[in-house]
């Protein structure tokens, strides 16, 4: 009997000590929590609350681990970046998509702005100012584009949980066009539609030798007072001089048609002029005209520094190259006013658009910069990866605060349990 | 395909579209005269009903009967209008109390708008020879043919700032429609005021 309440004795005293002693660990544990902490952990959406636990504790943590399913935010960016400037090893892991945003104005009169986004393919990738969505549309290739006619302050394009913002960083000055050409319909309705666009065009038409319909002053082509000039067939070819000079200063020229095949604008041209090849060559169906079934007179040979914009088939049909600090593009579609004329129901527009597009390409516009605006963030992921380094390949922090708070209430159950159990025993042999 | 400018002679089914047939001659031999433009030698009529007479920024007209477009009419040269063509429309009677003016006058006004006078110091009148009077008189006013007025202006409807309906009371469909061999015995052509609005079409 006596050994027996010995034993039970043993047991107390054991549960006791195990109370003591988880009690101690505890309370050690607590301690440590300010003393030290070696690794740290969290995942994005507590990464804001994380951030000021990390960085009041009395010594900073060892290791920084951070699993991120969007990117931080720029705030969050930065804490991270002085936490690793501080000593901390700071790591992060996850699938943070890779978008960028940039933004331009259009140079055209009716202003706009053209964003890129940079986004994985087929991602969704949805457009917003500062006064709601504008957009959304699903990336192809390597991102998607959007042209906005007017928006409200920083744009933001969000691609999974991702947010890239810019601003437009400068506007443009528009200077005028000049339109060279023979008296014709494709003079006519080139300064036509570039009119109906905004654009003031002064215009040198020949309707004979030495005697010309003129609009506008149009005796000096000078980068000061022209954006482009616009060549449209060999009656250009005088002023070619004039005009290459004024390519080598930095204006924007487009030879478009039959223009380019004119001796005097090899310096200046793509390439050379093929066959012309019209419509019913080019295998078109019938029905209203389009740009598709326009003759082209195709560029051939192209120079080594001119690069192809579009294609018909095999042959390009348009093509650009810089020329000192100017612009040309060559275009070998003749005749567009067949286009706006006999075309569908929004010919005119089409045509208008794609000549207004054709100027934009190579216009001179000289830039006006506008006031920074700070809460951009234009390439977050590259941000991410400039501040912190890139992704490791998994969360290399193990345990962490939740592991912590978990080994804590095991604790804690177990000294409930060794202080009941000892308590229960005592009263059970009628020992208070 | 050759770009270069095809007179055409606009084809309406209710009248004689076809009462002056030596006009287009005569004005494709002046433009070839005086101007460096490259036209056609041989015009071309089309009908108004066809979407082909979209391919012809400028189109003239002419006669001496009821003047009406059938609605497949009306529509294509709204279009041609509304896209930036031209219509030239004039008066083979020379006449203000004739049936074609009073159905033409109807039909513009349908059609398009209600025709103003044009003044007579517009870009028409000096944009290749100059016309410092407005429109030259025709020898059939001067005659006392017709309605026996001399028309101080010509009169349009403008498409913003350009004309998109000329129409002309002065009867140049007679004055003009002589073969072109025979300019040789005027002393000054009469035709040179149908390259002013050849070339205003071209380039304006």
């Amino acid at each position: 009997m006596r050994s027996r309440v010995s034993g039970r004795q043993i047991a107390e005293h054991a549960l006791r000590s195990a109370s003591i002693g988880v009690l101690g660990l505890m309370l050690w544990q607590s301690l440590d929590d300010g003393v030290a902490t070696s690794a740290v952990s969290a995942r994005s959406g507590r990464l804001a609350d994380a951030l000021p636990e990390w960085t009041t504790i009395s010594v900073a943590p060892e290791l920084i681990a951070i699993r991120l399913d969007s990117a931080p935010t720029p705030r969050e960016r930065d804490w991270l970046a002085a936490l690793r400037g501080a000593g901390s090893d700071v790591r992060w892991s996850g699938n943070v998509a890779a978008s960028a945003i940039a933004v331009q104005p259009v140079v055209s009169p009716k202003g706009g702005l053209v964003v890129m986004v940079a986004a994985p393919d087929n991602a969704v990738v949805e457009l917003s100012d500062e006064l709601g969505v504008i957009d959304s549309v699903r990336a192809a290739g390597e991102g998607a584009g959007f042209t906005v006619p007017v928006a409200d302050g920083v744009l933001t394009a969000r691609v999974g949980g991702t947010a890239s913002r810019a601003a437009l960083a400068d506007s443009v000055t528009i200077r005028r066009l000049l339109v060279i050409g023979d008296a014709g319909w494709e003079s006519k309705f080139v300064v036509a539609a570039l009119e109906e666009d905004g654009w003031k065009v002064d215009a040198d038409i020949r309707v004979a030798p030495g005697i010309g319909v003129s609009q506008g002053a149009t005796a000096s082509i000078d980068s000061s007072r022209y954006a482009a000039v616009i060549v449209l067939d060999a009656s250009g070819a005088a002023r070619s001089r004039q005009i290459a000079a004024y390519a080598r200063s930095g204006g924007g020229v487009i030879l478009a048609g039959r223009a380019a095949s004119a001796d005097e604008f090899a310096e200046l041209r793509a390439g050379a002029t093929g066959s012309e090849a019209t419509g019913s060559a080019m295998q078109t169906s019938a029905g209203p005209t389009t740009l598709r079934t326009l003759s082209l007179v195709p560029i051939v040979n192209l120079k080594p520094d001119a690069l192809a914009l579009d294609r018909r088939a095999a042959l390009v049909a348009a093509a650009a190259r810089r020329h000192s600090a100017g612009r040309v593009m060559q275009h070998g579609y003749a005749d567009t006013w067949r286009w706006r004329m006999s075309g569908g129901g929004n010919s005119v527009s089409e045509h208008r658009q794609w000549w207004t597009s054709a100027v934009a390409s190579v216009a001179y516009a000289p830039r006006i910069v506008l006031p920074r605006v700070d809460e951009t963030d234009a390439a977050p992921l590259a941000a991410l990866t400039a501040a912190l380094g890139p992704a490791t390949a998994s969360e290399s922090a193990s345990g962490g605060d939740g592991e912590r708070v978990l080994s804590m209430w095991w604790l804690f159950g177990l000294l409930s349990v060794s202080l009941i159990g000892e308590w229960a025993s005592r009263r059970l042999r009628g020992v208070r | 395909m050759v770009s270069e400018f095809v007179f055409c002679t606009g084809r309406y089914e209710s009248g004689d579209w076809d009462s002056a047939p030596t006009v287009p001659a005569n004005l494709i031999d002046s433009v070839a005269r005086y101007t460096g433009i490259d036209v056609a030698p041989s015009g071309a009529s089309i009908s108004l009903s066809s979407e082909k007479i979209l391919d012809y920024p400028l189109v003239y007209l002419t006669g001496h009967l009821p003047f009406r477009f059938t609605e497949a009419e009306r529509r294509n040269v709204r279009t041609l209008v509304d896209r930036g063509g031209m219509i030239f429309i004039d008066d083979h009677n020379h006449d203000i109390g004739g049936v074609f003016h009073k159905t033409a006058m109807e039909e513009i006004g349908r059609t398009f708008a209600p025709l103003r006078d044009l003044p007579n110091d517009h870009a028409l009148y000096s944009c290749f020879f100059r016309f410092d009077d407005g429109p030259p008189a025709t020898s059939h006013e001067l005659n006392g043919w017709g309605d026996n007025l001399v028309h101080r202006n010509l009169q349009v409807v403008m498409r913003g700032s350009r004309i998109g309906v000329l129409y002309s009371s002065k009867d140049y469909s007679s004055e003009w429609n002589y073969h072109p061999d025979n300019k040789r015995f005027s002393a000054v052509d009469n035709t040179r005021f149908g390259v002013n609005i050849i070339v205003y079409a071209l380039t304006r």
